[in-house]
C-alpha cells in the first residue's frame, strides 16, 4: 500500500507542489511566528543572565507598587549609605549600587541620539569586575564629575573616540563630559539596543539619580559561601523596609517580568499565527478536497482491480500524511526565514532588537509539524471517505458541472450560526461585553463557511453579471466557471476571507482609535503647544523645562505631564502627575467637582466612572502607597469626566500634583513625558514659539510642537504600528491568493479538454487568459467582500463595545483604506491568475480531441 | 437517402495536404503517421476518410484543418499555406474558415446549446448571423433545445449541437473525426443525413473520418487511408462497396 501511495505521489508533481506549497506556507507562517517570539524571549533572558551573573545577591526596597504595561512595576529606591555596612558583613566580598537613571546623549552636531524603543541608560561605572556587565575595550574606567564610558554603538553613531567632549542631557542640567572609555556589553555594541553613559558610582548617583538613591545594590559573596547563606547573613542586617534575594532569584524575576511585558508582542504575533494556520489549514483542505476529486478515475481503476475500500482511504490517507510530513519540514524552514524577515522589519520601523539566532525550540519543530500532518491528514480525510466510495465502474466520466451541494442540515446550521453570531454582536456591542463580540464575529465568520457553498454561486455571478457585457465570451465563461463548482470557490475564497475580515477588523479599530486621539486633541487639548521626545520614547524630559516655561511672559500655563503607578486602598493603578495650578488652562479634563488647584500634596483627581463604580465622592480620603513604600490617607479633590486627553487613551484615571511624584517616586519618574504650553493673553503665536524653543534649545531631545504638530506626531507614531499590521496581514491575504492561484491551477488541469476545445473553436490565448483572470479576480472579491462584510460588522460591534473605556470616537469605517484593499483583492486576484492562465494559454490545442 | 444533384462547386479545392508527413517521436521510435500524403478536398462536397485504427485518419484531419502541424509537406486551406501563419493567424483561421465536429466532448459544458453554437462569433467579437444560425438550428432541429446546457442533452443532441456550431460560422469547410463513433444507429443517421444537407442544401463542404462503412456511404467520394498513405479512392460509395474494399485492404 505504502507504495502504491507513493507512486501516486510522484505520478502527479504538480499537484504535489501546490499541495505542498499550500502546507509549507501554512506551517511556515506558524512556526515563523513561534521562532519570532522565542528569539525575542531568548534576547531578553540572555540580557538578564548576563547582566546579573556575577551578582550572588541584590539587595533592595521590599515596598513594590505592581505597574501597568506602560509603567511596569515600580520599587522605591535605596539609600546608598548602606553599601558599607553591607561590605561588612562576614562573608561579603564586594558590595555596589546600581545607579540606573536616564540619560540622553547629544551628538555632536547638537541633535539628540534618540532611541524609538530602548530605554537611554545614565547609570555608574561598576568597579566589582564580578557585577559589570560591561568589559573596557578602549580607554578606562570614568573619575570624578567629568568623565564618561559610553558604550560601542553609541561611539559609532556619534562618532565618538576616546578623548572626545561627550553632551549628556540628564533629568538635571546637561552635563559636558569627556569620553574616557569605551564598552561593549557581552561582546555586543550595546546592550538590547538601550544606549549607556557611565559615571562613576558618586557623581552617577548625583547626576543621574534624581534624590542621591540608587536602584538596588549588587553583592558579591567569598568564595565557598552560597547565595543563600550571603542572603540570610546581609539579611540579619538589613534595616525593615529592605530585603535581599539571591542572585539567582533577581535573574529570574527580572526574565519573568520581560517575558510578561514581551506578552502583548507575543500576543499579537500568536493571533496572526493562528489567523495564518487557518487560512493555510482552508487552503490545504480545499486542494486536498480538488487533487483526490481529479483522482476519482485513478481510485475508481484501484478499486476495480480488486483493492478494498479500507486500502484505497489508507492510501489516501498515507499519502496526505507523508505530504504533510514533508511540506511541514519546508514549513519549518520556510518559518525561520520568515522570523529573520519579520524582525528586520521591526528593525526597519526602528524597534531595534539585538541579533541573536533564531531560536528553534523544539516545542516549534514538534508543534509545526504535528499540525502540519494533521491538518494535512484531516484535510484529506473527506474527500479520501469519498475517493472509497466510488464505485469501480464510476470511472469514465466526463468533469460534469456541480450542482449545488448541502443537505437541509448544513443550511439549517449555517442560519443558526449567523443567527447566533448577529446576536452576539449586537449583544455585545450594546452591554460593552468584548467576548460576546468576539464569539459572534467567529459564529458569523462560521456561518458564511458552512453557507459558502450556497451564498458563493449568488455573489460570484452578482460579480460576474456585467462581464459577459463588457468582456464577451470570456467574461461569460470567468463567470459560469466561478459558480460551476460552488464548493470549491466557496473554500477557496474562505481563506481570503478570515484575512480580510480580520484586516478590516483591524483597520477600523485603528481608524476609530485615530480618530478618538485627533478629536481629543482637538477638543480637549487647550495647549497651543507641546514638548515631547518623538517617538514611543521614554519620558526623557527635565522638569526644568517646564520651570524655566512658566517664568517665560509669554507663557500663561505650562505643565509636565508624568506617569508612574500607585495604589489606592491597596489596587495599583497607573496614575498620572500633572501641575495641578496650571492643569486646567492646558487640557480639557471636564471638571465635574472640585479643583485641580487643590491637588497639592495631599490630593488627587479621579475620573467620574472610576469614582461611581467605588463609590467615592469629593472629600473620600483614602490610603494611598507610593513607589517609595509611604502610605499615606489623600483626599479625592476633582472628579472629572475625560482622562484621555491626559492619559493620551491609554488606561489612566488618577492624576497627581507634580510634587507629589517629586516627593515619594523613584528617579525614572521624575522626568516629563510631555510639556503642555499655553501662550500668554496678547502674545503673538510667533513670538511665543520663539520664547518656547528658546527654552527647549537647551534640552536636546526635546522637540516642541503646535496643535497641528502633535497631531501628526501622534498620527505618524500609529501609522508606524499600522504599517507593521498592514505587513503582516498582506503576507496572509498573500496567502489566501495563492490558494486562488492553487484551485485555477488545478482547476485548468481539470478542464484540459475544455481548454483545447476552445481553442479549437477559435479561441485566442489572449482570450483564454483573459477569462482564467476574470475568473479569478471574481473569486478574489468574492472572498474580499465577504470578508469586509464580516469585518465591518465585526470592526463596528467591537467599537461599541470599548466606547467609553479605550475609545471616544464614534465607529468609523475607513473607506479609503477599504477600497484601497479592494483594489489589492483585484490586483491579487490577477497575479493569482497569471501563471495557471499561462499554462492554459499554452496548453496543446488537440488535448481536447485526444485527450484519454 | 437524399438526391445527389451533380456536384457544381468540386472542381476548385478548398483545401489541400502536399506530400504531408508527420512523424511522431524521435528515431528508432518514431512513428510514421503520415507517410507523403497528398490529397485535395473539393469545395461543396462530403469526403470521407476510411481506414484501419492507427493507419492515420485522425492525424491527417488534425494537420488539414490547423489544429496540428506537419512534419514536412504543406497543407492550405483556400490559398493560405498554414506554414505561413503564427499561433494567431490559426487562431483565426480555425474560428472563421473551419468547423469542428469530433467524437465526443464537442460542447463547453458551463454554455448552453445557443451559446455553444454562437461560440466562434462570440469570439470573434461578431454578431451572429441571426437568420442564418436560425435556419441552421431548424435543419437541426434544436430550436426547442438552445437553453438546455450539454449535460442535460442527449448524445445525439450533443453531436446535433456541435454541427450546428460548426455550420453557424458558414466557415466552408467542416472536420468531422467520427462523429457518430458515441451514438446510437438512428442517432447517427440523423447526424449524417444533417451533413449530408449541409454540404448539398448549405453549400459547405465536409470532411469526415470513419471507419464505419455506413458512415463513409453518405460521403461523395471516400479515400482509403493506410499506414500513413492514402491507398485507394472510391467515388459515389455504395455501402457494400465500402465494406468490400475495406475488407480486401485489411487483408
Ligand atoms: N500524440 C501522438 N504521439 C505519438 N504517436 C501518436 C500520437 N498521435 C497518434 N500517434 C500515432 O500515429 C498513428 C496514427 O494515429 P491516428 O491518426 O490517431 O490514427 P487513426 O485516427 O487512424 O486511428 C498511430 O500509430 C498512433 O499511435
Ligand atoms: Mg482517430
Amino acid at each position: 500500500m505504502l507504495k502504491t501511495a507513493l507512486k501516486g505521489l510522484l505520478g502527479h508533481k504538480l499537484r504535489l507542489a501546490i499541495t505542498a506549497v499550500a502546507i509549507a506556507l501554512g506551517v511556515g507562517f506558524m512556526a515563523g511566528t513561534l521562532v519570532l517570539t522565542d528569539t525575542l524571549a531568548r534576547t531578553f533572558d540572555d540580557l538578564f543572565a548576563r547582566v546579573g551573573a556575577g551578582v550572588d545577591a541584590e539587595v533592595r526596597a521590599r515596598s513594590v507598587v505592581e505597574g501597568s504595561t506602560e509603567t511596569g512595576q515600580q520599587r522605591a529606591d535605596v539609600d546608598p549609605a548602606i553599601v558599607e555596612r553591607i561590605t561588612a558583613v562576614e562573608g561579603v566580598k564586594g558590595a555596589e549600587a546600581n545607579v540606573l537613571g536616564f540619560a540622553v546623549p547629544v551628538k555632536k552636531d547638537g541633535t539628540p541620539i534618540a532611541s524609538a524603543s530602548a530605554p537611554q541608560f545614565g547609570g555608574n561605572w561598576y568597579r566589582l569586575d564580578e557585577v559589570n556587565p560591561y568589559e573596557l575595550v578602549e580607554g578606562q574606567p570614568p573619575r570624578g564629575p567629568k568623565e564618561a564610558v559610553i558604550d560601542r554603538s553609541l561611539a559609532k553613531s556619534g562618532d565618538f573616540s576616546v578623548g572626545d567632549p561627550i553632551k549628556v542631557q540628564t533629568i538635571g542640567p546637561t552635563l559636558e563630559l569627556e569620553v574616557v572609555g569605551i564598552a561593549t556589553f557581552g561582546g555586543s555594541d550595546n546592550a538590547a539596543g538601550a544606549t549607556f553613559v557611565a559615571m562613576d558610582t558618586p557623581n552617577a548617583t548625583r547626576y543621574f539619580s534624581a534624590d542621591g538613591r540608587v536602584q538596588t545594590i549588587s553583592v558579591v559573596g567569598e568564595e565557598g559561601v552560597s547565595q543563600e547563606e550571603l542572603v540570610r547573613r546581609i539579611g540579619a542586617i538589613l534595616p525593615g523596609d529592605l530585603e535581599a534575594v539571591t542572585g539567582a532569584a533577581s535573574i529570574d524575576e527580572a526574565q519573568q517580568e520581560s517575558r510578561e511585558q514581551l506578552e502583548v508582542f507575543n500576543a499579537f504575533f500568536s493571533g496572526f499565527a493562528a489567523v495564518s494556520l487557518v487560512v493555510g489549514a482552508f487552503l490545504i483542505y480545499n486542494t486536498f478536497g480538488i487533487i483526490i476529486g481529479q483522482r476519482t478515475r485513478e481510485l475508481a481503476l484501484l478499486r476495480s482491480l480488486g483493492a478494498g475500500r479500507g486500502q484505497v482511504l489508507g492510501s489516501v490517507l498515507l499519502e496526505a500524511a507523508v505530504i504533510g510530513l514533508l511540506a511541514s519540514l519546508a514549513g519549518i524552514v520556510l518559518g525561520v526565514g520568515l522570523a529573520v524577515g519579520l524582525k528586520a522589519l521591526l528593525d526597519l520601523i526602528g524597534i531595534d532588537l539585538p541579533d541573536t539566532a533564531p531560536v528553534i525550540a523544539p516545542r516549534t519543530v514538534i508543534v509545526s509539524i504535528v499540525l502540519g500532518v494533521v491538518i494535512t491528514t484531516l484535510s484529506a480525510l473527506v474527500p479520501a471517505v469519498k475517493a472509497s466510495r466510488v464505485p469501480p465502474l464510476a470511472a469514465i466520466r466526463d468533469v460534469a458541472v456541480e450542482r449545488v451541494q448541502g443537505s437541509a442540515v448544513r443550511a439549517a446550521l449555517g442560519v443558526v450560526l449567523g443567527a447566533l453570531g448577529i446576536a452576539g454582536l449586537v449583544a455585545g456591542a450594546a452591554n460593552d461585553e468584548l467576548a460576546q463580540v468576539l464569539t459572534g464575529v467567529v459564529l458569523v465568520f462560521a456561518a458564511v463557511v458552512v453557507l459558502g457553498p450556497r451564498i458563493a454561486p449568488v455573489v460570484a455571478r452578482g460579480l460576474g453579471a456585467p462581464l459577459p457585457r463588457l468582456a464577451g465570451i470570456p467574461g461569460l465563461l470567468a463567470r459560469e466557471n466561478a459558480t460551476r463548482n460552488p464548493k470549491r470557490s466557496a473554500g477557496t475564497a474562505s481563506a481570503l476571507m478570515l484575512s480580510v475580515a480580520v484586516v478590516t477588523v483591524l483597520s477600523i479599530f485603528f481608524f476609530s482609535f485615530l480618530a478618538s486621539i485627533n478629536s481629543s486633541v482637538d477638543q480637549d487639548l487647550l495647549a497651543d503647544y507641546q514638548i515631547d521626545t518623538g517617538g514611543f520614547g521614554f519620558p526623557t524630559l527635565s522638569p526644568e523645562i517646564a520651570t524655566r516655561l512658566e517664568e517665560r511672559p509669554e507663557v500663561a500655563a505650562a505643565s509636565g505631564v508624568r506617569f508612574g503607578s500607585f495604589a489606592v486602598e491597596g489596587d495599583s493603578h497607573p496614575v498620572y502627575g500633572v501641575d495641578g495650578a496650571d492643569v486646567d488652562e492646558l487640557f480639557d479634563l471636564g471638571l465635574e467637582e472640585g479643583s485641580f488647584e487643590d491637588l497639592g500634596a495631599d490630593g488627587f483627581a479621579v475620573d467620574r466612572v472610576t469614582a461611581e463604580e467605588q463609590g467615592w465622592r469629593l472629600g473620600t480620603e483614602l490610603d494611598v502607597t507610593f513607589p517609595n513604600g509611604t502610605t499615606r490617607p489623600m483626599r479625592i479633590v476633582a472628579v472629572y469626566d475625560n482622562a484621555g486627553i491626559v492619559a493620551q487613551n491609554s488606561d489612566g484615571h488618577y492624576l497627581l500634583d507634580n510634587s507629589v511624584f517629586t516627593a515619594e517616586f523613584p528617579a525614572q519618574n521624575q522626568f516629563d513625558a510631555r510639556v503642555a504650553v499655553r501662550s500668554a493673553e496678547g502674545v503673538s503665536s510667533d513670538e511665543a514659539r520663539a520664547a518656547i524653543d528658546e527654552v527647549a534649545a537647551a534640552f536636546p531631545s526635546a522637540e516642541v510642537r503646535d496643535r497641528d504638530g502633535i497631531k501628526e506626531e501622534q498620527n505618524s507614531q500609529l501609522y508606524q504600528s499600522l504599517g507593521i499590521l498592514v505587513v503582516m496581514l498582506a503576507l496572509s491575504v498573500l496567502i489566501g491568493g495563492l490558494g486562488i492561484t492553487n484551485t485555477l491551477a488545478l482547476s485548468v488541469f481539470e478542464r484540459t479538454r475544455e481548454v483545447g476545445l476552445l481553442r479549437a473553436v477559435g479561441a485566442s490565448r489572449r482570450q483564454l487568459r483573459a477569462s482564467i483572470g476574470y475568473e479569478s479576480v471574481i473569486l478574489t472579491l468574492f472572498g474580499t467582500i465577504m470578508g469586509m462584510v464580516i469585518g465591518v460588522a465585526g470592526g463596528a460591534a467591537l467599537i461599541s463595545a470599548l466606547s467609553g473605556t479605550l475609545i471616544r470616537a464614534t465607529i468609523s469605517v475607513p473607506i479609503p483604506f477599504l477600497v484601497a484593499v479592494l483594489l489589492l483583492a483585484v490586483i491579487i486576484g490577477v497575479l493569482a491568475s497569471l501563471l495557471p492562465a499561462w499554462r492554459a494559454s499554452r496548453l496543446d490545442v488537440l488535448r481536447a480531441v485526444a485527450a484519454e | 437517402m437524399p438526391a445527389r444533384p451533380a456536384p457544381t462547386t468540386g472542381t476548385r479545392a478548398i483545401a489541400r495536404a502536399v506530400d504531408a508527413v508527420k512523424l511522431y517521436g524521435f528515431g528508432d521510435a518514431a512513428v510514421r503517421a503520415l507517410d507523403g500524403v497528398t490529397v485535395d478536398f473539393e469545395s461543396g462536397r462530403y469526403t470521407a476518410i476510411m481506414g484501419p485504427s492507427g493507419s492515420g485518419k485522425s492525424t491527417l484531419m488534425h494537420c488539414v484543418a490547423g489544429l496540428d502541424s506537419l512534419t514536412s509537406g504543406q497543407v492550405f486551406i483556400g490559398d493560405v499555406d498554414l506554414a505561413t501563419l503564427d499561433d494567431r493567424g490559426l487562431t483565426r483561421l480555425r474560428r472563421d474558415q473551419v468547423g469542428f465536429v469530433f467524437q465526443s466532448f464537442n460542447l463547453v459544458p458551463t454554455l448552453d446549446a445557443g451559446e455553444n453554437i454562437t461560440l466562434p462569433a462570440s469570439l470573434a467579437g461578431r454578431r451572429p448571423e441571426q437568420a442564418w444560425v436560425d435556419e441552421v438550428v431548424a435543419t437541426l432541429g434544436l430550436g426547442d433545445r438552445l437553453h438546455h446546457r450539454p449535460s442535460e442533452l442527449s448524445g445525439g443532441q450533443q453531436q446535433r449541437v456541435a454541427v450546428a456550431r460548426a455550420l453557424a460560422q458558414r466557415p466552408g469547410i467542416i472536420f468531422a473525426d467520427e462523429p457518430t463513433g458515441n451514438l446510437d444507429s438512428k442517432a447517427s443517421a440523423e447526424i449524417l443525413g444533417f451533413m449530408r444537407r449541409a454540404v448539398d442544401d448549405l453549400g459547405q463542404s465536409v470532411v469526415m473520418v470513419s471507419h464505419d462503412p455506413g458512415a463513409a456511404g453518405y460521403a461523395d467520394r471516400v479515400l482509403f487511408l493506410v499506414d500513413g498513405r492514402i491507398v485507394d479512392e472510391m467515388r459515389d460509395p455504395t455501402a457494400d462497396g465500402l465494406i468490400d474494399n475495406m475488407r480486401r485492404l485489411g487483408e
